[in-house]
């Protein structure tokens, strides 16, 4: 039920797969109260209507950019909204999106063929690179426990507490085997942003990286580590790339 | 310290079974258990599997005193609610130096209301070890905590507690003795002088060391005396607050800033050090008090095979006179 005191929630979507999206709608338990103390102004996984431009309390930013018109819009939301949320990998760091590599026009021209070439579009970018974003939720996709903290603390005034440390940490709190130690396997752990509760390597698979690097993340010598593991130079670079991670060479120290 | 003695008794097998018994009656046994991944943990027990020796688990009891995150309390419409009450367990097949730093951490939170409750359910249970390559344990360090020692054929109390059961057990008359510590490494642990540290400051070990240092936080989550905490707040949809504890590293970016973007330690160099600081001399009341107990859990762990005690070796190269 509304009351005058809801405030206003729009999800954005630019280019994105909709799975940050449709983590929120699997937190069916958490639906009724979300729909109790929010008006949804637009949720395009939802219903169709929506994006009405008109001013919200929290925008919801999911996916990357790659044209002006996205561009003007995502200009357009930010002064509309009081607070805007970048969710999900895409809209944090490009994502997978970010991965095209190349010149742009023949890209273009090897997916969509010649009516491409009209076309004004740049390499995806996050959304950081436009707007001023006031709080991020990183992962592809994003922890339903996230989601709702971050989303149960911003309606009510105030930002999640949150640790920016490594998966590792969690790995090591949770017990796990450590696969980059133990079985030389790839894993990004020790540089990827932690809060997924190392959910991969807790299942024996090696971090991918898709929430993004810790602050400070020593990549000079995870890179080190990962020429052990057997990988090759250029296998390396596409790992640590996967989720928009810069290359070798470029450590923000 | 190094003399220090306990009431011992001797421990025919029937007379074990008499004791596991009377403390299952209290208490859940915890111990360390092995899975298929070949990682040691503390868990609990099945009935009746008891461990032979003590084993250098993964994390220490630490995670049962100091929980990896934990609420401390929640507050939902108009009522307040502390987190939940722990369950007593007892933990068996501790080794000796894992009881040393359950006396550190007694000493840190000797005022802290969530650790003291916690500690007050625990009964902790140490047996011999087989000291491993990494161990540099030493009985002179600093006392220890616990309840019960086990050993092969003889009983050590070690607190009112486990004195209590002992007599309950009528496990015969008690001699004085000396624990029986593993032998071997003992004394060749490594110690840095305050002065010697003082004068470190510009020593390029630091350097050196802190640039394969991946600052993954893994040595402090399962050193047995680390125990830097964040306090976390956070809000449901429905408005509830739970703040909880969770436990931090002084190798992160944010562990070292304070408000206005002051950042005590804004290098991994300077973070490295302050963590051997922290180990080898303390602070506080503690300060001189190498929290160190050598399990070596650290050097185990680390991707890239840093080691305290090395380093200390190398400052008596560099720094020392």
């Amino acid at each position: 039920m509304r009351t005058t005191s809801s405030l206003k929630l729009s999800w954005v979507r630019f280019t994105s797969c909709s799975g940050c999206q449709l983590m929120l709608l699997n937190c069916e338990t958490s639906l009724n109260e979300l729909a109790r103390i929010v008006e949804l102004d637009a949720f395009p996984l939802v219903s169709s209507a929506g994006d009405r431009s008109e001013p919200v309390d929290i925008a919801l930013v999911e996916g990357s950019l790659s044209t002006p018109e996205e561009v003007e819009r995502l200009l357009a939301i930010r002064r509309h909204s009081r607070l805007l949320v970048a969710v999900g990998a895409c809209a944090l760091n490009g994502g997978i999106n970010a991965l095209v590599k190349g010149e742009r026009r023949s890209c273009l021209a090897g997916i969509y063929g010649e009516q491409s070439a009209g076309w004004d579009s740049f390499p995806p970018q996050p959304v950081h690179h436009f707007v001023r974003v006031d709080w991020q939720i990183p992962g592809c996709p994003p922890e339903r426990r996230e989601l709702l903290e971050s989303l149960g603390s911003i309606l009510h005034g105030g930002w999640p507490g949150r640790q920016l440390m490594p998966v590792c940490m969690e790995c090591r709190c949770n017990e796990n085997r450590c696969l980059l130690v133990e079985d030389h396997a790839p894993c990004l752990g020790p540089i990827t942003l932690a809060g997924c509760n190392a959910s991969c390597p807790a299942r024996g698979v090696p971090c991918e990286g898709c929430r993004g690097v810790v602050p400070e993340a020593n990549r000079d010598e995870l890179y080190r580590l990962l020429l052990e593991t057997g990988l090759s130079v250029q296998e390396i670079q596409h790992r640590l790339e996967r989720f928009g991670g810069t290359p070798h060479g470029q450590a923000d120290r | 310290m190094i003399d220090a003695l306990f009431p011992s008794y001797p421990l025919p097998q029937d007379v074990v079974d008499d004791l596991l018994d009377t403390i299952r009656r209290d208490w859940t046994f915890w111990g360390p258990c092995s899975g298929e991944d070949e990682v040691w943990r503390l868990q609990p027990l099945p009935e009746g599997l008891w461990p032979a020796n003590a084993v250098t688990t993964f994390l220490t009891v630490k995670k049962l005193l100091l929980p990896q995150r934990a609420a401390l309390w929640s507050h939902d419409q108009n009522s307040y609610r502390k987190a939940g009450a722990a369950s007593p367990v007892a933990v068996i097949g501790v080794p000796l130096c894992d009881l040393q730093a359950v006396w550190y951490l007694d000493q840190v939170f000797a005022e802290d209301e969530p650790y003291l409750d916690r500690r007050k359910q625990l009964l902790l249970i140490g047996m011999p070890c087989e000291p491993g390559a990494e161990c540099r344990c030493s009985r002179q360090l600093m006392p220890l905590a616990g309840d019960l020692f086990v050993g092969a054929d003889r009983v050590w109390a070690l607190s009112r507690a486990g004195q209590g059961l002992l007599l309950e057990c009528a496990c015969g008359v008690a001699e004085e003795m000396p624990l029986p510590w593993p032998e071997g490494p003992d004394g060749q642990r490594s110690q840095i002088s305050e002065d010697l540290f003082l004068s470190s400051a510009a020593a390029s070990i630091w350097f050196d060391e802190s640039q394969r240092c991946l600052s993954c936080g893994a040595c402090s989550a399962v050193c047995p005396t680390c125990y830097c905490f964040d306090l976390l707040d956070s809000a449901a949809l429905d408005g509830s607050v739970v703040r909880r504890r969770a436990w931090d590293n002084c190798f992160f970016a944010e562990h070292g800033k304070v408000a206005g973007g002051h950042d005590f330690r804004p290098g991994r160099a300077d973070r490295l050090r302050f963590r051997m600081e922290h180990k080898l001399l303390g602070f506080g009341d503690l300060r001189g008090q190498n929290s160190c107990v050598g399990c070596g859990r650290c050097r185990g762990v680390c991707p890239a095979e840093i080691d305290l005690d090395r380093i200390a070796e190398q400052l008596h190269l560099e720094v020392g006179s």
